[in-house]
């Protein structure tokens, strides 16, 4: 790749990337019946492009089913990706053998989304954390020491260690899956959800933990998480994504403040507050239709079935991403301006949005 | 309120004997849930919220101690034999869990499990019946294509799919309580609205009680009618939500509220957690459990445990705390929005 290239990746900034992803593409099989024949194929990541810098945080949002976890796994080749590069710090992973992918995997880590899961019931908490650790090569009461200092800066207490997965809360569970993940020193970590099933205070927590570590330790962060505010405090950037691909990438403050696709118009509409009363005023823009199959997806723009500004040319061209200001880009025929709302063009356009809101219901404006 | 509760829990204690010690999950927690109304528990991670609602599901491992009552539509659920149980568990009560995978069963198709929720509270419904039912209620919950996704297994839907696939089996027999343990934790906010719509219609639809339990409190500022904070095992505070959110009176449901990052104010700075660690299950500090962290503690906070006590007379506020009547006037609004 020439350094022009590498410079049009969405989110690319000039400074030499950590990550440099260019057209990811992941299919699962679909089978069906009782021979499990093959039916068809989930497009689950669907030629994903972008550059994460050194010691920067990129935040992935989307609906549930758009491709996040997938993305993340298949970055680590935990998922083998179905065609497309991935260049870290210069190196191919997608080509790497298995033994240098190994090697690699100290440096790449992920914190899944399903702590229960992702946690070995038989072993202990402290082994769980120490273990990547020893097959890294620290000896065993080193590694233990490490993991006890590990739980205390997740604020576990370390007499945690000789407990049990299944004798853990839901969101314990979850800071052991970030203690075991920062073990090894990683240079980059992919955080799936990991503060979802935490209570606020504890969130805010180990959110300045993560910005502590990234600061200390010059960590890259992947943040998947579907809280929009989260995703706003922690990020430097944020990825929407909708049915496999990333339809608009800006920095934070200028997403959340001026985006320009219409989804991400309306699930920032779609945001909870945490007011009673603002929250039972407050309105929703609501979005026409179901969320189209991922084995499936609409031609043109992948929204054009949801979409309240669609015309005819969306259902047919596929729209690029493309840096629609400066350093901001969106996939959208007809992205919204800097000061535009999607309320305002509907109306522009003499069509009509349906708005919810919980006192007065459903309205149409 | 005067209608009389469907579910009344008195007392409730439960421990876990581990290597380490007797673990203090749940401490005393009595409360009301009365039809149709949505309850929602909040509160620090690993203060008790699951494994009280575990326990009204009876579905605790042997190595738990669990004392007190827990009466539901008249019944006494502890002293009822495992059968009597079983026919109250997704029938009468059913549970959204926190974690999807330990509802769902890996090695049969969502369709399967669905159907066999159906039919084992109802045999009389033929196979084909119940498939068609599957297929229905996973379209009420938003999966796409339900025809077809029926067939998949679990881990073939993605994390937020499996939780609605489970919601589903909850709702399939229009239970008169349904219990959600973090329901939403998977679910973007689109899907979210969308899946609070569902389990809102079923309740409306059938009168049934919620009880949520979730840390976000966005979600409970727009559903819940009344909210129970817990810390260390017990009831903390609980209220209206609006009393909760506007005037509360205790120095932890302040914490949390302050903790909370807001999406709509442009954010350096740093979050404000409560500082300190939550107190350990095994050695419960004496008195307040929370005055390690509390920064309106003084010496009465070490030497009493405060009782939970009503600030008004219907006792619809009520608050554990030496000096909830003086503590400075909080209110969580987002004032950003405002400004
Ligand atoms: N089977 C068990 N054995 C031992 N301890 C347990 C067991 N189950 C739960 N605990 C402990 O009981 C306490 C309460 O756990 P619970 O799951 O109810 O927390 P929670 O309030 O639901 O937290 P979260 O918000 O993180 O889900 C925790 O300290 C937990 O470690
Ligand atoms: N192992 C698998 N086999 C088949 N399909 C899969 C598999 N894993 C995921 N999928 C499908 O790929 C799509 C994307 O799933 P993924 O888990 O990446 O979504 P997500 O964005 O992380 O969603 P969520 O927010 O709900 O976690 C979904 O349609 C899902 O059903
Ligand atoms: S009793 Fe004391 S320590 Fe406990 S919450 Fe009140 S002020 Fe804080
Ligand atoms: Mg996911
Ligand atoms: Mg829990």
């Amino acid at each position: 790749m020439t350094a022009t290239e590498r410079d049009t990746l969405p989110g690319a900034t000039g400074a030499p990337p950590v990550l440099e992803v260019t057209d990811l593409v992941k299919y699962y099989p679909i089978r069906a019946g009782i021979m499990r024949k093959q039916v068809g194929s989930v497009h689950a990541v669907d030629g994903v492009s972008f550059a994460l810098g050194a010691t920067e945080t990129l935040g992935i949002v989307g609906e549930s089913g758009c491709g996040k976890t997938t993305l993340g796994r298949t970055l680590l080749r935990l998922v083998e990706p179905t065609s497309g590069q991935v260049l870290f710090n210069g190196e191919d992973v997608v080509g790497a053998s298995s033994s240098r992918m190994r090697e690699l995997r100290q440096d790449m880590q992920m914190v899944f989304q399903d702590p229960f899961a992702s946690l070995n019931p038989r072993m202990p908490v402290q082994d769980i954390i120490s273990e990547p650790l020893q097959i890294h090569g620290t000896d065993k009461k080193e590694a233990r020491i490490k993991a006890r200092a590990l739980l205390d800066a997740v604020g576990l207490s370390p007499e945690h260690g000789n407990r049990y997965p299944h004798e853990f809360s839901g969101g314990q569970r979850q800071r052991i899956g970030i203690a075991r993940s920062l073990a090894v020193n990683p240079e980059l970590v992919v955080l799936d959800e990991p503060v979802s099933a935490l209570d606020v205070s504890v969130q805010a927590q180990v959110l300045n933990l993560l910005e502590d570590l990234q600061e200390e330790f010059q960590l890259s962060y992947l943040f998947i998480a579907h809280d929009l505010s989260v995703v706003r405090h922690i990020s430097d950037r944020v990825a929407v994504m909708y049915l496999g691909q990333i339809v608009e990438l800006a920095d934070r403050d200028e997403l959340y403040e001026a985006p320009a696709h219409p989804y991400t118009h309306s699930l920032l509409s779609a945001v909870p507050v945490a007011d009673p009363e603002m929250e039972r005023s407050r309105e929703r823009i609501i979005l026409e239709g179901d969320l189209p199959s991922p084995a499936n997806p609409p031609t043109g723009c992948r929204f054009h079935t949801r979409c309240p500004i669609a015309q005819d040319n969306c259902v047919t061209d596929v729209p690029p991403l493309a840096e629609v200001r400066p350093g901001h880009w969106a996939s959208c025929h007809y992205a919204l301006g800097p000061d535009e709302t999607l309320v305002q063009r509907v109306k522009d356009l003499g069509r009509e949005v349906h708005i919810a809101n919980s006192d007065t219901g459903v309205t149409t404006a | 309120m005067t209608t009389e509760p469907l579910l009344s829990v008195r007392d409730l204690t439960v421990s876990f004997d581990t290597d380490d010690g007797l673990v203090q999950a749940v401490n005393g927690v009595s409360f009301d849930v009365h039809p149709g109304e949505t309850l929602a528990v909040v509160g620090e991670s690993g203060s008790g919220k699951s494994v009280t609602a575990m326990a009204t599901m009876r579905l605790l491992p042997r190595s738990a101690r669990i004392s007190g009552s827990i009466t539901f539509d008249g019944r006494d659920l502890l002293s009822l034999s495992d059968r009597e149980m079983r026919r109250i568990q997704g029938e009468d009560i059913a549970m959204i869990f926190q974690d999807p995978m330990t509802a769902l069963n890996p090695v049969f198709t969502v369709g399967n499990q669905l159907a066999e929720a159906i039919r084992i509270h109802h045999p009389d419904v033929s196979k084909k019946a119940a498939s068609e039912r599957s297929i229905e209620l996973l379209e009420i919950v938003g999966i796409p294509e339900p025809r077809i996704r029926v067939e998949n297994y679990p881990h073939e839907f993605s994390g937020g799919m499996r939780q609605r696939a489970m919601i589903a089996m909850a709702i399939a027999n229009q239970p008169k309580l349904l219990i959600a343990d973090e329901p939403t934790t998977a679910l973007d906010v689109t899907i979210q609205a969308q899946v609070i719509e569902v389990m809102r219609k079923a309740q409306e639809a059938t009168g049934a009680a919620m009880i949520l339990i979730t840390h976000d409190l966005g979600l409970v500022a727009g559903v819940a009618e009344r909210v129970q904070v817990m810390y260390g095992g017990r009831l903390f505070e609980t209220g209206d939500t609006g009393t909760i959110y506007y005037r509360s009176r205790n120095p932890y449901t302040q914490g949390l509220m302050r903790s909370i990052p807001t999406f709509a104010k442009r954010t350096d700075e740093r979050l404000s957690p409560i500082p300190g660690s939550p107190p350990s299950a095994i050695n419960l500090p004496a008195g307040c459990s929370f005055r390690p962290r509390c920064e309106f503690a003084e010496a009465i906070c070490r030497d009493e445990e405060p009782a939970l006590r009503p600030l008004d007379p219907a006792g619809a506020h009520q608050s554990r705390c030496h000096f909830a009547e003086e503590l400075p006037d909080f209110s969580q609004r987002t004032a950003e929005v405002a400004g």
